[in-house]
């Protein structure tokens, strides 16, 4: 079970390899505050969707031979518990924070990829994980990136992606099948 | 400020093209599947308008693009369902992805067929952009040039230099990033000196 979580943390990184959130990643990199309640409110929603869509799955649609409805299943379920905890984040902290595609993302990256609930449940938070663990790492890219003072082009954005690409490479250098094809 | 749709086509290849496998097949099947989610969740929100539906207009459309995404994903099976099993969660990252829903829930204050419009220009344009970058990617991936076919992908080998050959790093997901942000370079580069002829004669 912690060589799943670490896989889809580092080695096959949601973010990274799957690009859930990369977008979002990027643009939220602008300014790291608020992180934590993000975090705690997308670990609540995983949490409460991962339950209720894998006790639907195991007894509504897999019986049925309805797999394919899954997609839909988990937007019913995910829609009013995303509501709810914004509602309640907004309600007690007053801070607003509507992130929606990503904890959904990792939901059904958890449920797709995973043969029991707790591996549902894990693949999901750890692909959570990776997801905001690389927002801080691209925020102190941005601030390097900022003091270096880059030419005009390279100031929308381009030193980010190239700085993404370098991280990319260096967690898939563990990957063994790159030796025999002789590397780069 | 309005953004530049350039700025809106990388947002969106962020999230549609570079995390998918770069091969030419599989980005006529993305193409494909954007421009039918497009079509129908757009002819939605028109719909919920038509009822009176506003206050529901965002989970009503959110279900449907996640139905039409799963009809797409069933009519691409009867086609080969090695195609929809490669491309599983690519799908579901396309369908949620900034640029269709930034495209269904634009604005609506010029009726249907203007909304409609809109977006459908939108979407062809970006999938104008997405082919040529996905024959980039195959061609100095692979060296070849593909189209789905009912086992899989069809592949033609194209002149291509030796060192495409056993390389690992054309085909990946790195290069996909790198070759967006030499893009992004360029296009702001050519924007800029445009702006200066604009300041400069106008």
């Amino acid at each position: 079970m912690i060589s799943v979580f670490f896989y889809f943390i580092f080695y096959s990184s949601a973010v990274l390899l799957y690009g859930a959130g990369i977008r979002h990643c990027v643009v939220s990199s602008k300014k790291g505050d608020t992180i934590f309640f993000r975090f705690l409110k997308a670990v609540l929603c995983i949490f409460s969707s991962v339950s209720i869509c894998w006790f639907l799955y195991r007894t509504l649609l897999a019986p049925l031979f309805l797999e394919d409805l899954l997609f839909p299943m988990i937007m019913l379920c995910y829609l009013p518990i995303n509501s709810f905890f914004n509602y309640i984040f907004k309600t007690s902290f007053e801070k607003s924070m509507p992130e929606f595609t990503v904890s959904l993302l990792c939901v059904i990256l958890g449920i797709t990829h995973s043969i029991s609930y707790t591996q549902a449940l894990l693949i999901s938070l750890s692909s959570s994980i990776s997801y905001y663990a690389f927002i801080p790492v691209l925020f102190a890219i941005r601030k390097r990136l900022e003091y270096a003072d880059p030419v005009q082009e390279f100031k929308s954005g381009s030193l980010i992606f190239i700085s993404i690409a370098v991280i990319m490479l260096c967690l898939y250098s563990f990957h063994i099948s790159w030796l025999p094809l002789g590397g780069f | 400020m309005k953004k530049s749709p350039v700025f809106v086509f990388i947002a969106g290849a962020l999230s549609l093209l570079v995390p998918t496998t770069g091969r030419f097949a599989y980005g006529i099947v993305l193409v494909l599947a954007l421009l039918f989610i497009t079509f129908f969740t757009s002819l939605c929100r028109s719909l919920c308008h038509k009822l009176a539906l506003d206050e529901f207009i965002v989970p009503v459309c959110l279900i449907f693009l996640s139905v039409c995404t799963v009809l797409f994903k069933q009519i691409l099976m009867l086609f080969s369902p090695i195609l929809a099993f490669t491309l599983d969660f690519s799908l579901y990252l396309a369908s949620l992805s900034s640029l269709i829903l930034g495209f269904v829930f634009s604005d609506y204050s010029n009726g249907t067929l203007a909304f409609l419009g809109s977006n459908m220009k939108h979407a062809f344009l970006f999938s104008l952009f997405a082919l040529f970058f996905y024959f980039f990617r195959d061609y100095f991936g692979y060296g070849t040039f593909t189209l789905p076919a009912r086992e899989g992908i069809t592949a033609y080998y194209l002149p291509s230099f030796h060192f495409f050959e056993h390389s690992f790093f054309w085909s990946s997901i790195p290069f996909a990033l790198l070759f967006l942000s030499l893009l992004l370079a360029v296009f702001t580069l050519v924007n800029r000196k445009f702006d200066i002829i604009r300041r400069k004669y106008y």
